[in-house]
């Protein structure tokens, strides 16, 4: 069956099609939400909430061709009001925090690689939300500029000066980590 | 490997690596399934709620909620979970039969009076479903509603159609009490207490609730008990339900309403 027929169905309130879209988008909404909050219990709650205001306001989607864009702004939204709403703050441990605790262990190539990538993550959630949010659905979801433009409900060129505007703050946040590891003798 | 020295490619590698630390858990559809439940209660209550708000009659609430359990006292409780559904108030004027056609798909027996001083007041249709503990519809029924009114006691009487497959009625918790042209009649009598959503049981409520000597429905907008009697039977696809609450009716009483209906053309 195609998505947009699943859709329909569920706009009709059938619990089964709502129950096979949910298996469509579970796993890829709540990865989302997770690299969001950095919170495995958190992120399953915030996806639940999503999945039942879908149900309940699936009727109002006029185009189901529209609804991957729909869903994914209406699981945003949801995140950003939860997060809010409990003052979880997302993942931001200190840089100095970060590199004291580098600083007394020895890394082989991969794990230094490793320790890399996670810290790209780790100075990723530091982002502004926006900022954040916007990266997170361009590089992991795959989203096209005009579809993240959809789903944050602003122009196209807002999504893109968000796109540069997070890459730089990240490659300067970056560098100054790099840099001050490097000064403490540190090499990653 | 310098960490400014990332690549596009990179941040992507990255953030994947990171969403592979969890996985949807295996209840999580349960939960949602189970929000969703809760939410479609919530909305017919406050439905219910603002209807009777509007008309005035705050009597009709507790009603709506008798009409409620009435329909759940007769329908298997081993075949699923929760009774839910929402109905309208329609009918000002005694409506023709085609019209309620036109409403519900089916032709009810009704009448415009009932034995003891009962005339017709006003009427709505509704639709219920039945949903099993993962919140699966079992079932799912139209319904008709009579309310009548005798002079000016607040109280109403109200005669309930619903058209629903024989295998989901149950009248084990009834008393078989008569026989009309083949028609089984069933009685039911209990005490009830309507509380506000959050009322917390008092030791008395729990111990009689424990006895099967009350039962507890939550929802209303303030406390209150009432006695509720009601006598159903089966025709032809059609579950029939009369009743009423703290009028101490006779069975006799309830039986003769009972034929006038069967009876009605």
């Amino acid at each position: 069956m195609q998505e947009s027929e699943l859709i329909k169905k569920v706009q009709e309130g059938d619990l089964p099609a709502f129950e096979r879209l949910f298996e469509l988008y579970k796993s890829k909404a709540l990865k989302t939400v997770y690299l969001m909050t950095g919170d495995r219990a958190i992120s399953e709650d915030i996806v639940q909430e999503a999945f039942v205001k879908c149900y309940t306001s699936i009727k109002s989607l006029r185009n189901p061709e529209h609804f991957k864009t729909w869903f994914y702004k209406l699981l945003t939204r949801t995140t950003w009001q939860y997060m809010k709403k409990e003052k979880k703050l997302l993942p931001t441990e200190d840089i100095l925090e970060l590199v004291e605790a580098n600083s007394v262990k020895s890394y082989s190539d991969k794990a230094q690689q490793e320790e890399a990538k996670n810290m790209i993550y780790e100075e990723l959630t530091k982002l502004e939300p926006k900022l954040q949010t916007t990266l997170i659905l361009y590089y992991y979801n795959g989203f096209s500029v005009k579809e993240i433009a959809k789903i944050m409900g602003c122009f196209e060129g807002t999504v893109k000066s968000r796109l540069y505007t997070g890459r730089c703050k990240l490659k300067n946040n970056l560098a100054s980590l790099n840099n001050y590891i490097s000064e403490g003798g540190i090499t990653v | 490997m310098k960490i400014n020295e990332y690549s596009q490619e990179e941040i992507r590698f990255c953030l994947a690596q990171k969403a592979a630390e969890v996985e949807p858990s295996a209840e999580l559809f349960n939960r949602i399934k189970k929000n969703i439940q809760e939410l479609e209660c919530e909305n017919m209550m406050k439905s219910k709620i603002f209807c009777f708000k509007k008309s005035k009659l705050s009597i009709a609430v507790l009603t709506c909620c008798i009409f409620l359990l009435g329909s759940t006292a007769v329908i298997g409780a081993t075949l699923a979970k929760s009774w839910i559904g929402h109905s309208s108030s329609r009918y000002v004027t005694f409506p023709e039969t085609d019209k309620i056609i036109n409403d519900v798909g089916f032709a009810p027996k009704y009448t415009e009076t009932l034995p003891g001083g009962f005339k017709f007041d006003r009427g709505g249709t509704g639709e219920s479903k039945l949903v099993d503990e993962a919140g699966n519809a079992v079932t799912q029924t139209k319904d008709v509603r009579f309310v009548y009114r005798r002079g000016t006691e607040k109280s109403p009487l109200t005669l309930t159609v619903s058209q629903i497959d024989e295998e989901f009625v149950d009248f084990s918790s009834n008393k078989l009490v008569g026989n009309h042209k083949g028609i089984n009649l069933y009685y039911y009598e209990q005490k009830y207490k309507f509380v506000p959503v959050g009322y917390e049981l008092t030791e008395e409520d729990k111990k009689a609730f424990e006895a099967g000597e009350l039962e507890i429905s939550y929802g209303a907008s303030e406390v209150s008990c009432a006695n509720v009697q009601a006598l159903s039977w089966y025709e032809e696809g059609l579950l029939y339900t009369i009743m009423g609450n703290d009028y101490n009716f006779t069975i006799e009483d309830m039986i003769e309403m009972a034929k006038t209906v069967i009876e009605a053309e």
